[in-house]
């Protein structure tokens, strides 16, 4: 059966300038779905908007046989009691809740917090041994992004390789392989990859090409499936689903 | 198995092929990597598509580079094991009207590039 690649992160001010040329790109490179990102700040600024636009742009999509998520980005250090009022209030409209780890305290409560789906990891993340207990229990997902690679100067892009091949070799030693996402976190639209490319770029880094290629196939598929069927109630607890 | 693969790609930006795919590789893994690579331009025509013939070994690497470069000179459509599946590749794909390309559907700079 034929992959079916998901790019769970493309910024919503992309989506905004660009409009349907962002389905078009990502149907072209190969993706059969793609998560529309709203980092929290441009969120909290006008909360009805998101909505409106991502209900328009499903419309396009779904002529195009594309699939596409609602995602609320944290990518700026927020108190944990702030973060756990955000929760409380957003959790349920949205598809997916990342955070991005770039604080010790956001990491530790990111990963030990259910309502986060995902982990976005940085070149300034540190990992516990504690988180990554967390996360294999929770059965939580880390997320890489492609585009620290693509942006800045030389050297800070070779900082955000050793980075990632110093979190990719930890994520093989710890087993957490099935819990890799690869989102491109594309701003731009030359920014977007195809997904055989993004798998090869991990691959040098360090992964299997067959894990690089789960990591942006089933297994975003798998958590955008459990998430869409806990928000229609399907699944009630964990490990509880209601059966009709 | 052969020594090369075949790379079909389309040309994104207004630049030379393989001094943008030489630059990029040259970016992320140096001479090393390109002598890994040692990517030729094997056929090209005037609608940007493009065939480079890559050593075997060196494909994921000449991937990884095209990911990781900041503006991306070429799309990869496909990668063949012959020379003569990749050019049927083209033809097919020009055959039914470019359905791949992106033409005047892309921001200006990429159109442009296309054109």
């Amino acid at each position: 059966m034929a992959r079916r690649f998901y790019d769970l992160l493309v910024s919503f001010k992309l989506v905004e300038e660009m409009g349907e040329l962002v389905l078009l790109r990502a149907e072209q490179l190969g993706f059969r779905g793609i998560g529309i990102g709203i980092s929290i700040e441009r969120f909290l600024e006008n909360s009805g908007r998101y909505f409106s636009t991502i209900k328009a742009f499903r419309r396009y999509a779904e002529q195009r046989d594309l699939d596409v998520i609602s995602r609320l980005v944290v990518d700026k250090p927020v108190s944990v009691s702030r973060l756990k009022g955000l929760l409380k209030k957003w959790r349920r409209k949205f598809e997916l809740i990342s955070v991005h780890a770039t604080e010790r305290s956001l990491t530790a409560f990111a990963s030990r917090d259910s309502r986060i789906d995902l982990l976005t990891l940085t070149s300034k993340t540190r990992i516990m041994r504690g988180d990554v207990d967390y996360v294999k229990s929770l059965e939580k997902k880390l997320e890489l992004l492609l585009s620290p690679l693509q942006r800045g100067s030389l050297s800070s892009r070779a900082f955000v390789v050793a980075s990632y091949r110093a979190l990719l070799s930890l994520i093989r030693k710890k087993n957490l392989v099935n819990n890799l996402i690869v989102s491109s976190g594309a701003g731009r639209i030359e920014e977007m990859r195809d997904p055989r490319s993004i798998a090869s770029l991990m691959h040098v880094l360090g992964l299997e090409y067959g894990e690089a290629l789960n990591a942006l196939s089933s297994n975003p598929l798998n958590l955008v499936r459990e998430n869409r069927e806990k928000l229609r109630g399907v699944i009630a607890a964990r490990g509880v689903r209601i059966l009709e | 198995m052969g020594r090369y693969r075949y790379v079909v790609a389309v040309v994104e930006e207004d630049v030379e092929p393989l001094t943008a795919i030489r630059r990029a590789v040259l970016e992320l893994s140096g001479i090393m990597g390109l002598a890994a690579v040692m990517p030729e331009i094997v056929y090209a025509n005037e609608r940007g598509y493009v065939i480079v013939r890559v050593s075997r070994g060196g494909l994921p690497l000449l991937r990884a580079a095209l990911a990781a470069y900041g503006k991306c000179p070429l799309r990869v459509l496909k990668v063949t094991g012959s020379l003569r599946k990749a050019r049927s590749m083209i033809q097919g794909i020009e055959g039914v009207g470019g359905a791949n390309r992106l033409d005047a559907n892309l921001p200006d700079s990429s159109a442009k590039a296309l054109s």
